[in-house]
């Protein structure tokens, strides 16, 4: 005769299995929920990290929103994110394309694209603070080759107009991660699917653009949600080489709530920060969700 | 089924053993040392740490690190102290205000005291330096300066430092632009820059990132000048003296280095020590580095200008914040009585005048130096700080830590015109009320 629990599994539910959820429970509750719960709770407060708490109510909120260094903080994050999107993942999708076709010395470019991956972002922000110097860095030396008058010890990190898009250059160019995910999605694909295409008398760049692509959607929604959180958290590059700078024109929230917290000692304002930071993420990544389920292409 | 409820106990009993337990946080120095005291009751020595940014790459931080040595062979056995050195000041600072708020301060610590924001002194944290100030200890310090440390009656700081920021010149620079003194007003300093301008050097050395320290000191000296001494600490400014200092300031920025926006404290000073500037306005932390790239006679300190109706007497200096030392409230008597003892040893008149002769310190307890027993360019930063008329605090130092923080992006966009200075001053008037 079968026991009562051999009667549940053969049903499929599994006998006690929210025992082994507890530990990732509990470590969400931890490291995520007990945070929030705290940004939401100092975030209407006046508080210095020292004295007491002071009730503040939406004073900081409405501060956030009279602050131009916010409002150009919110701005930079989403022009991140934008680049994110439209130019550092549609870059990683071509190389992934050009490497799937595996020519000549694939392997090595692969390993050479990825390497910067694994290597601190403070480390790579510092080298291009460096490569970006006037005076001996290495933007400099190669324009000071092109006799056109004006490109002579540019400084793109203290210029306003130029600073944003010189520290966004290094996250742009280094796409070894979201081009070995759109690798790894590309090599799931089944070989009829090209060799039907190549029957019906597809080129490349037609069975990339009509094969491909629509069967790596599932890739292109994962690099998008890292390409958001990574922007919304971003903090090595701005800090490093500009130091959000010159004349906050390159700040991004990240580093608006460093230094809200850390240099104002404005504890309550940068936790009002941290939660329309939150609210925001939350708006971007449903939105992302909505376009992505009525978008064209495989949902597997 | 007995299985399952052993396996759910493990994963419970795994997940309370992750969470850790008491040993598993870190302990303050304070209860380290309750609990070594009360675990070992003969044990007589009494551990202590001092947090501190001067390292050894700079002369008074070798000398407070041969201090704390000599302390610790003197009372071997019955105190240690060790020095836990972060040379980035602001970053010690955050780390001293995390501690305090966290209910562990450090054992010994300095930091700058801010009027605008008293969190640390006020903090409850601190020990009462009050009933153990003897009179002859009482006779090492200026009464104003203790009365500055002192709250609610309670001595919870003691001076250490408060170092004037002075116009540090190059003299071989002056001479090749033709310049034979130093100037005594702005307008004549300004005439001078233009005369360095043509030379292909630049005029002071500014920068504007982190405190922005040597352009604050620049605005501060002409704000006190137009405005008075007491100009920032009022709550409402004079509104055209401070936009006057920024169109000066603004005007400096012309007469500088390209790299002066967006540049950092060591970028500013290395243009003044490789010859790029013929002005730098710093501390006397500054005479060491110069002392290697120059010869002592190649740089002098000099009295800064005045300017057309002065509202400060003339011959006025700018200072960085006083510079306290403090403790966190001692564990135990024993804990109390050797910080006593480090303290009443630190601040006597050997010490003192070690810091003066052999790190060109200047120290807000007495020294006893003569001019021919100290490096020669500090005995003339002695010599031009000594018996002033006045003392202006840098802006910087004693603005809001809003303000402070707004500070650096302010001074960037009126160096690149993006605000008039006058919307420059308005703007760091509104951070410093926000």
């Amino acid at each position: 005769m079968a026991s009562h629990g051999h009667r549940r599994l053969a049903t499929g539910a599994a006998p006690y299995g929210w025992l082994y959820l507890l530990p990732a429970l509990a470590f969400t509750v931890v490291f995520f929920v007990v945070p929030l719960l705290f940004v939401l709770g100092v975030s209407p407060m006046q508080w210095d990290g020292i004295s007491a708490f002071q009730f503040a109510g939406l004073r900081n909120y409405i501060a956030l929103m009279e602050d131009s260094a916010f409002s150009t903080a919110f701005t930079n994050t989403l022009l991140w994110i934008a680049v994110g999107l439209f130019v550092h993942l549609p870059l990683a999708l071509l190389v992934a394309l050009l490497l799937s076709k595996r020519p000549a010395g694939w392997r090595v470019f692969r390993t050479a694209l990825f390497v910067p991956s694994i290597i601190s972002t403070t480390a790579l922000a510092l080298l291009w603070y460096f490569i970006f110097n006037p005076d001996f860095g290495l933007v400099s030396a190669l324009l000071a080759l092109i006799p056109l008058e004006g490109l002579q010890g540019l400084r793109l990190l203290a210029d306003p107009t130029t600073a944003l898009w010189a520290t966004q250059l290094p996250y742009v160019i280094y796409l070894g991660f979201p081009m070995m995910v759109f690798l790894t999605q590309i090599s799931a694909i089944p070989e009829e699917y090209f060799e039907a295409a190549r029957i019906d008398g597809a080129h490349d760049w037609q069975m990339d653009l009509h094969v491909t692509i629509p069967l790596v959607k599932p890739a292109i929604i994962v690099n998008s949600l890292f390409v958001v959180t990574y922007n919304l958290r971003l903090f090595e590059y701005p800090f490093i080489m500009t130091d959000g700078g010159p004349a906050n024109a390159s700040i991004n929230l990240s580093l608006y709530i460093y230094k809200t917290m850390l240099q104002s000692f404005d504890y309550g304002g940068a936790m009002a920060a941290s939660a329309a930071t939150i609210a925001a993420g939350l708006v971007i990544v449903g939105l992302m969700f909505t376009v992505a389920r009525r978008l064209p292409g495989d949902t597997r | 089924m007995r299985t399952s409820i052993r396996s759910g106990v493990m994963v419970v009993a795994v997940l309370f053993t992750a969470c850790g337990g008491p040993s598993a946080s870190p302990q303050s120095p304070q209860a380290s040392q309750t609990q070594q005291q009360s675990a070992t009751p003969q044990a007589q020595q009494v551990n202590l740490t001092m947090m501190t940014s001067y390292g050894p790459n700079q002369s008074r931080g070798v000398v407070l690190q041969k201090v704390v040595d000599e302390f610790n062979k003197s009372h071997e056995g019955k105190i240690r102290l060790s020095l836990e050195i972060n040379p980035d000041h602001p970053g010690m600072v955050a780390k001293i205000r995390t501690m305090i708020a966290a209910g562990r301060p450090p054992d010994i610590f300095h930091y700058n005291l801010n009027p605008n924001d008293l969190a640390i002194p006020q903090s409850g944290q601190l020990m009462d330096f009050a009933p153990s100030m003897d009179a002859s200890w009482k006779s090492r310090f200026s009464a104003d300066d203790l009365a500055l440390f002192t709250f609610d009656g309670k001595l919870v700081s003691l001076p250490w430092q408060q170092s004037p920021a002075l116009f540090y010149y190059n003299k071989a620079l002056f001479k090749q632009a033709g310049i034979s003194q130093f100037p005594s007003t702005w307008s004549e300093l300004l005439k001078a820059c233009d005369a360095f301008k043509a030379k292909g050097v630049a005029c002071v050395s500014l920068f504007t990132q982190n405190d922005a320290w040597h352009t604050s000191n620049a605005l501060t000296y002409v704000a006190a000048c137009l405005g008075g001494l007491d100009l920032f600490s009022k709550p409402d400014w004079n509104a055209s003296a401070v936009a006057d200092s920024f169109a000066v300031v603004k005007q400096l920025f012309a007469y500088g280095t390209a790299d002066a926006v967006g540049a950092n404290y060591d970028v500013s000073s290395k243009g003044f020590l490789l010859g790029k500037t013929a002005i730098v306005i710093d501390g006397p932390w500054a005479i060491d580095p110069m002392n290697k790239a120059f010869t002592n006679s190649e740089i002098a300190v000099a009295r800064a200008p005045s300017c057309d109706a002065a509202k400060a007497p003339a011959g006025f200096i700018t200072t960085d914040a006083p510079s306290p030392m403090a403790a966190g409230k001692p564990a135990n008597k024993a804990h109390a009585d050797a910080v006593v003892e480090w303290f009443k040893y630190f601040t006597s008149e050997p010490v003192a005048n070690r810091f003066a002769v052999e790190g060109s310190q200047p120290t807000a307890f007495k020294q006893n130096v003569k001019a021919q027993d100290v490096d020669p360019l500090f005995a003339n930063y002695l010599a031009v700080s000594a018996n002033v008329p006045g003392k202006a605090i840098s802006v910087q130092r004693v603005l809001r830590p809003s303000a402070q923080t707004a500070l650096p992006a302010i001074l960037e966009a009126l160096a690149l015109g993006k605000v008039t200075p006058a919307e420059a001053a308005k703007r760091l008037h509104d951070s410093n009320t926000k």
